[in-house]
């Protein structure tokens, strides 16, 4: 159970730039991976194309095993419908009929209480809540996060956490982000992403160590153009063409 | 193999009864609307017939010929039409894995198929009550020309699906289209109503065949000298797979 990116190439810009630059990446169900990039880097991308949602044309996509979308992706919630409505909906689109599918998510998202609510009329913690427990508690071999694991509220999100956790070894999960002290407290393995490939480190601390290094020496070659470019004083006849 | 195809049905139902569930979601008995929608059109319809009486077909009557006329028609155009505007609404769901652009417009085309076929059956009952009509010659001849026309409009969207994709203002020149489709598609007529010189050319048409035979296998009184199951079968073939290859080419170069 597994999903392996191979030679992966895409382009951004109109095809000027690299996105990703013939990658290669492989993900086994029970790790719990992080993926550390700049921001812009192509972390949400790269989740995207773990799970099918972003056509790769360049490059081979093989999974063995169940992934989710990239969590907290909620754009699919209706805000007419109850929430109860809600959660049926991916219930059967990935074959859980049953009403204790949501009772289980309701549950797990702290929303039994308004199971048959309009969601629109619900607070917006209850809408992030469910977010996450649609993603998380949907049975999935691989569970994707994009950013952050859980948001919301600190009582919720430490729960959440400890559910996540508890995903491994039956689950895995991909935690893409560019917070390093996050990966370091969740993940076993982590991906650096830089130039539009991945390294991989079975040691975390190496892993942030490479990443910090990254973040330093692109931080110096923005803040250097920056020096340079520096505008050239004007001068006032110029301006007015005298 | 078996597998796939279990998964397709699933996410197909669930798109379908969301696609049902959302309609008219912001009224109070939503999903009636649509289905008093189509009766209301169909009412006007009728009482503009019935004040032409001279249009009317001899033998036939003439709300029950409107019915089996107009009902196919409207699921043809619907499905037709509304597949490529069922991508577009649910564009973000094909952030969910194991969507695709296709399952929407297919999910659409069966939610129209669930509106209109309901509403085909209780009109057509009640207009054969009312008119005291005899049932159907051929009700299953009945049913297949009544899917049929339900495929010509996947059929027929699945090629207009990509090609306004690549070209936008081609969705203009399909709307001119349309208007002379209803009225050379046999809704309100029957072919043996127009110059026999022009039937070379009107069945061309893949609807005015379905509709034709829709009459011949409803009407003891009517048989169709045009109507041909077969041009039916394939122009459903022809256009599916014109369309599914325009997809397969479009779906690189311009994304959904």
């Amino acid at each position: 159970m597994s999903v392996t990116l191979r030679n992966i190439t895409k382009h951004i810009g109109g095809g000027q730039h690299f996105l990703y630059d013939h990658l290669d990446l492989h993900i086994e169900k029970g790790e719990r991976v992080g993926i550390l990039g700049q921001p812009k880097s192509g972390k949400s991308t790269l989740l995207r194309i773990i799970c099918g949602t972003e056509p790769v044309y360049d490059g081979q996509v093989e999974r063995s095993s169940t992934v989710s979308w990239p969590i907290p992706f909620g754009e699919f919630l209706v805000g007419s419908s109850t929430i109860a409505t809600n959660i049926r909906f991916i219930g059967r689109l990935y074959g859980h009929r049953s009403n204790d599918y949501v009772r289980r998510i309701a549950a797990l998202a702290d929303a039994t209480e308004f199971l048959n609510e309009e969601l629109a009329k619900c607070l917006p913690a209850v809408r992030q809540r469910l977010i996450f427990a649609l993603g998380a508690g949907t049975e999935f071999d691989i569970y994707l996060f994009d950013e952050n694991i859980v948001m919301g509220e600190k009582t919720f999100r430490e729960k959440a956490t400890q559910y996540v956790q508890s995903l491994v070894p039956a689950h895995g999960f991909v935690f893409a982000t560019s917070n390093h002290k996050e990966v370091s407290a969740n993940c076993d393995v982590v991906f650096v992403l830089d130039g539009g490939r991945v390294t991989r480190y079975e040691d975390v601390a190496q892993g942030v160590k490479h990443f910090n290094s990254l973040a330093k020496t692109q931080a110096a070659d923005v803040a250097e153009p920056r020096e340079r470019s520096e505008p050239a004083p004007v001068e006032i006849e110029s301006v007015l063409g005298i | 193999m078996y597998r796939s195809w279990k998964a397709q049905l699933r996410v197909l139902t669930a798109l379908t009864l969301r696609e049902i569930q959302s309609q008219n979601s912001s009224l109070e008995y939503g999903y009636a609307w649509a289905l008093i929608d189509v009766c209301i059109s169909i009412a006007v319809l009728t009482v503009l017939k019935v004040f032409i009486r001279a249009l009317s077909p001899a033998g036939m009557p003439p709300i029950l010929f409107l019915v089996t006329g107009i009902l196919p028609w409207l699921t043809f155009s619907s499905t037709a039409t509304a597949m490529e505007g069922a991508i577009a609404k649910n564009k973000r769901l094909l952030l969910l894995p194991g969507l695709t652009p296709l399952d929407f417009a297919f999910a659409k085309a069966l939610q129209i198929l669930c509106t209109y076929g309901s509403v085909f059956v209780a009109v057509a009952v009640a207009a054969s009550y009312f008119e005291q009509a005899p049932p159907p010659r051929s009700l299953i001849g009945a049913i297949m020309m009544y899917l049929s026309s339900w495929v010509l409009g996947i059929a027929y969207g699945l090629i207009t699906m990509p090609l306004t994709r690549v070209l936008p203002p081609i969705a203009k020149v399909i709307g001119i289209v349309w208007r002379f489709g209803l009225l050379f598609s046999g809704v309100f007529f029957t072919i043996t109503m127009f110059p026999e010189w022009t039937w070379p050319y009107l069945t061309w048409n893949p609807m005015i065949h379905v509709e034709e035979l829709m009459r011949t296998y409803w009407f003891t009184t009517y048989q169709t000298p045009v109507g041909s199951p077969l041009y039916v079968g394939e122009c459903i073939l022809g256009m599916a797979f014109l369309g599914l290859s325009l997809e397969r080419y479009v779906r690189r170069r311009v994304p959904a």
